[in-house]
C-alpha cells in the first residue's frame, strides 16, 4: 500500500466514522444488497483519552474520555475492513467496516465513492455551515474604546 | 493507536485473520476459570471447552489460553512450529501482543512441538525482588492423562497425583524438577491438549515413579 492509498484510506474512513449515523444509514440502505461477510471482531466499545491543546498549539492535556466502538469484518474475498466511531453506535461501526472494505476493493470503490463517501461529506458539510450560521447570527461585536493615555 | 515495536519483534508478513471468541468476554471468563483450577490443583487435567477455531497448528485449548492472559502489554515468543502467517496475523490482531523472538524476554511463551523444544533454561524465571517477572510456558500436547510415570506433590495436591502426556516429554520433566529447586523463582507451565488443560506452577514437587 502506497502512501497515496493510506492517505486516500484515512479520509473515507474519517468519513465514514464522522457521519451521522441516521444519514449513513439512510444511504447505505440504498446501496442494495450487503456484500457476504464474517464479523472478524463484533463491535464493542471502550474508552479513549481525547487529548487537546490550549489555542490549538500550547502544551497537550487530556481533556477528558470519550467511548469508541469498534469493529473488524472480512469479505468472503478476504478483504479487512476496520471502523472506529465515537460513540455507542453498534451499528455505525459495523456500517462503518463493511463500506472500509468495500472501498479497498476498486471494483466497488468508484460506485460507492459517488454514492456514499461524497454525499455523506456534503452532509457533513451542510451541517457545518448550518451551525456556523446559528453561531453567526449570535455574534456580538466588542468595541474597546480608545483610552485618553494611549 | 500504534504500540512502539519491541527490540527483537518480528515483522513477517500479514497472514489471513480469522474471528477469535464468538462472545469475548464470557468465553475468555470460562477459559480463565479453567486456567485458575488447573493452576490451582496442579496435575488436574481440567476440561475445557473453547468455542473456538484457531489456526493451525495453535489448536483451540491454547489459542482459547493466549486469548485469555495475554493483551497488548504482553511479550509473546513462538516456537518455530507455530510462527505461520496465519497464527501470527491472528494473534497480533486479537490480542495485540508483540511477537519477540528472543525467548527471555518472553512473558509467555507458546510451544506447538513440545519434543523438539528444550530452552527451559532460558525462560524468565523472575527476580528475587519480582519473582511474578517470570514466564509461563504453554505446550501443546496432543493428549493428557492421569497414568503413572510422573509423580506431583505439593501445595494443592491433597496427597499426591500423577500425569502424563502424549507425546512423552521427558526434557519438560527434568526441566521442572531444577526449575522447583530454585522456587520461589522459576517459570509456570500450562499443558494444553484438545478440549483440557493442565497447570503445573513452579510450586509442584516432581518425582519419577521408581525413585523415593
Amino acid at each position: 500500500m502506497t502512501t497515496d492509498d493510506r492517505t486516500e484510506r484515512a479520509h473515507w474512513i474519517s468519513v465514514l466514522a464522522r457521519a451521522s449515523t441516521a444519514c449513513l444509514e439512510r444511504l447505505w440502505s440504498l446501496q442494495g444488497e450487503p456484500p457476504a461477510y464474517e464479523i472478524l471482531r463484533a463491535p464493542e466499545t471502550g474508552l479513549v483519552m481525547v487529548r487537546g491543546r490550549a489555542g490549538g498549539s500550547g502544551a497537550s492535556f487530556n481533556l477528558g474520555e470519550t467511548t469508541v466502538t469498534r469493529c473488524a469484518v472480512k469479505l468472503a474475498d478476504g478483504t479487512v475492513g476496520h471502523a472506529y466511531v465515537m460513540g455507542t453506535g453498534a451499528r455505525h461501526a459495523e456500517t462503518a467496516a463493511i463500506a472500509d472494505a468495500l472501498m479497498q476493493r476498486p471494483a466497488d470503490r468508484a460506485r460507492l465513492a459517488v454514492s456514499l463517501i461524497e454525499p455523506l461529506q456534503a452532509e457533513m458539510r451542510a451541517r457545518a455551515s448550518q451551525s456556523a450560521r446559528r453561531s453567526a447570527a449570535t455574534r456580538v461585536e466588542f468595541f474597546t474604546m480608545v483610552r485618553g493615555d494611549d | 493507536m500504534v504500540r512502539p515495536q519491541l527490540p527483537g519483534e518480528s515483522t513477517t508478513p500479514v497472514g489471513t485473520i480469522r474471528p477469535a471468541f464468538a462472545n469475548p468476554s464470557i468465553d475468555a471468563a470460562h477459559a480463565f476459570r479453567a486456567i485458575l483450577e488447573a493452576l490451582s490443583e496442579p496435575g488436574k487435567i481440567v476440561p475445557m471447552a473453547a468455542e473456538l477455531v484457531a489456526p493451525e497448528p495453535l489448536q483451540a485449548t491454547a489459542g482459547a489460553a493466549i486469548l485469555t492472559l495475554v493483551d497488548n502489554e504482553t511479550a509473546l515468543f513462538l516456537d518455530p512450529a507455530l510462527s505461520t502467517p496465519d497464527v501470527l496475523a491472528w494473534l497480533r490482531f486479537h490480542t495485540g501482543a508483540a511477537i519477540v523472538a528472543d525467548l527471555q524476554s518472553a512473558a509467555f511463551a507458546v510451544i506447538g512441538e513440545p519434543c523438539m523444544f528444550d530452552a527451559y533454561e532460558r525462560l524468565a524465571v523472575g527476580t528475587s525482588m519480582f519473582p511474578d517477572r517470570s514466564a509461563t510456558v504453554v505446550l501443546i500436547v496432543e493428549r493428557l492423562e492421569q497414568t503413572a510415570g510422573i509423580r506431583l506433590t505439593g501445595p494443592g495436591i491433597q496427597s499426591e497425583t500423577s500425569i502424563g502426556t502424549t507425546p512423552a516429554l521427558p526434557r519438560l520433566w527434568q526441566a521442572l524438577r531444577s526449575n522447583h529447586a530454585i522456587y520461589p523463582l522459576g517459570f509456570d507451565c500450562l499443558l494444553a491438549a484438545p478440549g483440557a488443560i493442565a497447570g503445573l506452577p513452579r510450586s509442584t514437587r516432581i518425582e519419577l515413579e521408581g525413585e523415593v
